[in-house]
């Protein structure tokens, strides 16, 4: 049954059938292969999708779209330009430090990169070119996934079950989000002064810093009331993301002013079908998933790479390098519905920590949606500025290397992941 | 979301086919408010519950079933709308890699395998309606099988667009830009 699921997902898979679709064929095949009763399928996708937690997704993807409507992301641009505008690369700074504080709203790696896409990259591209100012944007969009509230974590921590909480995992990621941003903050400032772009921003002042902190104070402190209820345990990331909805519609009508009545039906239509996406695969997956369990699938594999090592550090090498492989072809979502619930139980039962297996998972697929030839980033970026992915690669190389670089220095200091965490009771 | 698509009398070359795409626009509007509305909801549901438990010391019995109700009827009935705009991924490296008229074709033909997916789960979730009328929700008195309804709209409302794809009176979303417009090669 395994083995006519896997030939069938795959051979459709390549031929281009959306891969929510080739999972609900493959699982059909497998249920008809293994003379099981066909009535598994709907009821195994119901169950999957009536999930509470689950509704963090639409939810804090709402809250992004109502935030972009509301005109927050001029007010995060200005509050940066006045910070650190005018050092080389300011205008790249400042889309790093909008993209971190975007991340910390919405959750989306895509969804940034088109609300700092299309705001950021037409004033970015007079100063800097186009290749360098995309690769910018790409890369503090690529921070969605890794700074809390996270939808890829979201994700992880309900197809790897009991074994990790959406909590410890938003906090499993904030010192290597922070390490990525200025990171990519330093290595904007090589770049910049190497090619001599001109300085951008006005000089620093500290009343003009004041009154645009001033400015952009309560989108600041949205992350902060958000994130900070989910960890300190005062509500669930469904009911947070819901807390994220009710405060973008407020600051849109009350603080910006530039929310329409007329905007929220469209985001609450667009953050639906997005996160229809992921729910396609995720209903179709659990059919296989369920086939998989009965074919014993997950103990097999685990008993078979036991066998092969019983080192948790190879075996982590192992998963990381498939991951890199898988993100390469396979759209992240679809990685962890598919890999998760067979990888994370093998993780445990090699004693490998689960919240360092979870966030090093979703690392080394956030990177991936940075790397070629997939990467959905790349050409999320090439579709906003209209470049082609070979001029976007000679700017972005540096940045894929460096998030590569951080990715190696979680998996051999697992300190830098797993100590916010632990420090915080999780 | 507006009334007519612009495609619609490109692709609508007889009365049959037009009327095809009138209906199919007409359940699209129809699915695009319901997804509002479960959205909505949802979202005042939950924050609700919030505002219940920290301000009211008190907790709405029905809300954590309702908000999954509105929840998982939202991304069902969204499903269909993201196969008409193409939102579903897909790996398109080494079909990219074929001649655009191949690419059309095969485009089609996964369109036609999507839908018999659709037909299969339409039949099933026809079946786990039946089998779960008879039973309620937990906190409130309805059908169970409320649920499941969801899906088998989904899944019909799916199978109209994967047609439609299939028979080219509704744009390919998976194939190249210029078979997207009608063009045969």
């Amino acid at each position: 049954m395994t083995l006519s699921i896997v030939i069938t997902f795959l051979v459709f898979a390549f031929l281009r059938m959306p891969l929510a679709f080739a999972l609900g064929l493959a699982s059909l095949v497998g249920l008809f292969v293994g003379d099981m009763d066909f009535s598994v399928m709907p009821q195994r996708m119901m169950h999957s999708i009536d999930n509470f937690p689950l509704m963090a997704i639409p939810l804090f993807m709402l809250a992004g779209e109502l935030m972009v409507a509301a005109g927050i992301l001029q007010r995060l641009v200005d509050f940066a330009n006045s910070l650190i505008g005018r050092v080389h690369g300011g205008l790249a700074h400042v889309a790093i430090l909008a993209g971190m504080v975007l991340a910390a709203v919405s959750g989306a790696a895509v969804a940034s990169a088109s609300a700092l896409g299309s705001s950021l990259v037409p004033s970015m591209r007079e100063k800097y070119g186009t290749g360098y100012s995309s690769a910018v944007v790409a890369s503090a969009a690529n921070l969605g996934a890794i700074i809390p509230p996270s939808n890829a974590m979201i994700v992880y921590a309900l197809m790897a079950g009991s074994s990790v909480s959406v909590g410890g995992l938003f906090m499993a990621g904030v010192v290597p989000g922070i390490i990525l941003a200025v990171g990519f903050m330093g290595l904007a400032s090589f770049i910049s002064a190497k090619r001599r772009y001109p300085l951008t921003g006005g000089s620093l002042g500290l009343k003009h810093v004041l009154v645009q902190t001033w400015r952009a104070l309560p989108i600041l402190l949205m992350p902060i009331v958000v994130v900070g209820g989910i960890v300190a345990g005062a509500f669930t990331a469904t009911e947070g993301a819901a807390i994220a909805v009710v405060y973008a519609i407020f600051m849109g009508f009350f603080v910006t002013r530039k929310l329409r009545l007329s905007d929220i039906p469209k985001a609450m239509f667009n953050a639906a079908v997005t996160a229809a996406m992921v729910g396609a695969l995720i209903a179709f997956a659990s059919t296989m998933t369920f086939a998989f369990t009965i074919d014993l699938v997950p103990i097999q594999l685990a008993n078979w790479l036991q066998d092969f090592t019983s080192d948790p550090q190879v075996f982590l090498l192992l998963v990381m390098g498939l991951l890199i492989l898988v993100g390469m072809f396979i759209e992240s979502n679809a990685a962890y519905i598919m890999l998760v619930p067979l990888l994370a139980p093998i993780a445990l039962a090699y004693g490998i920590d689960p919240l360092l297996f979870g966030f090093l998972f979703v690392m080394n697929l956030v990177v991936g949606m940075m790397t070629p030839p997939v990467g959905v980033l790349l050409f999320v970026m090439c579709g906003i500025s209209n470049i082609n992915l070979s001029e976007l690669m000679k700017s972005a190389w540096p940045f894929i290397v460096f998030q590569y670089a951080v990715l190696a220095a979680c998996f051999l200091f697992p300190g830098i992941v797993t100590w916010l965490p632990r420090a915080l009771g999780y | 979301m507006k009334p007519r698509a612009p495609w619609l009398e490109a692709h609508a070359s007889s009365p049959a086919k037009k009327r095809f795409l009138v209906t199919m626009l007409a359940i699209d509007r129809t699915s695009y408010y319901a997804i509002i509305l479960a959205m909505a909801s949802m979202t005042i549901l939950v924050t609700a519950q919030v505002f219940a438990r920290y301000v009211l010391s008190a907790s709405i019995d029905s809300a954590d079933e309702l908000s999954r109700l509105f929840f998982v009827w939202a991304i069902f009935l969204a499903i269909p709308h993201g196969i008409k705009i193409g939102i579903h991924v897909g790996i398109d490296v080494f079909v990219g890699l074929l001649p655009r008229a191949v690419q059309r074709q095969l485009a089609r033909l996964m369109a036609l395998a999507s839908a018999l997916v659709m037909i299969a789960l339409v039949w099933l979730s026809l079946g786990a309606v039946a089998d779960k009328w008879q039973q309620l929700m937990p906190t409130i008195p309805v059908t169970a099988a409320i649920f499941y309804i969801a899906v088998l709209i989904s899944a019909g409302h799916s199978l109209l667009h994967l047609i439609a794809q299939m028979l080219l009176i509704e744009p390919l979303p998976s194939a190249p830009a210029a078979v997207k417009e009608g063009a045969t090669s």
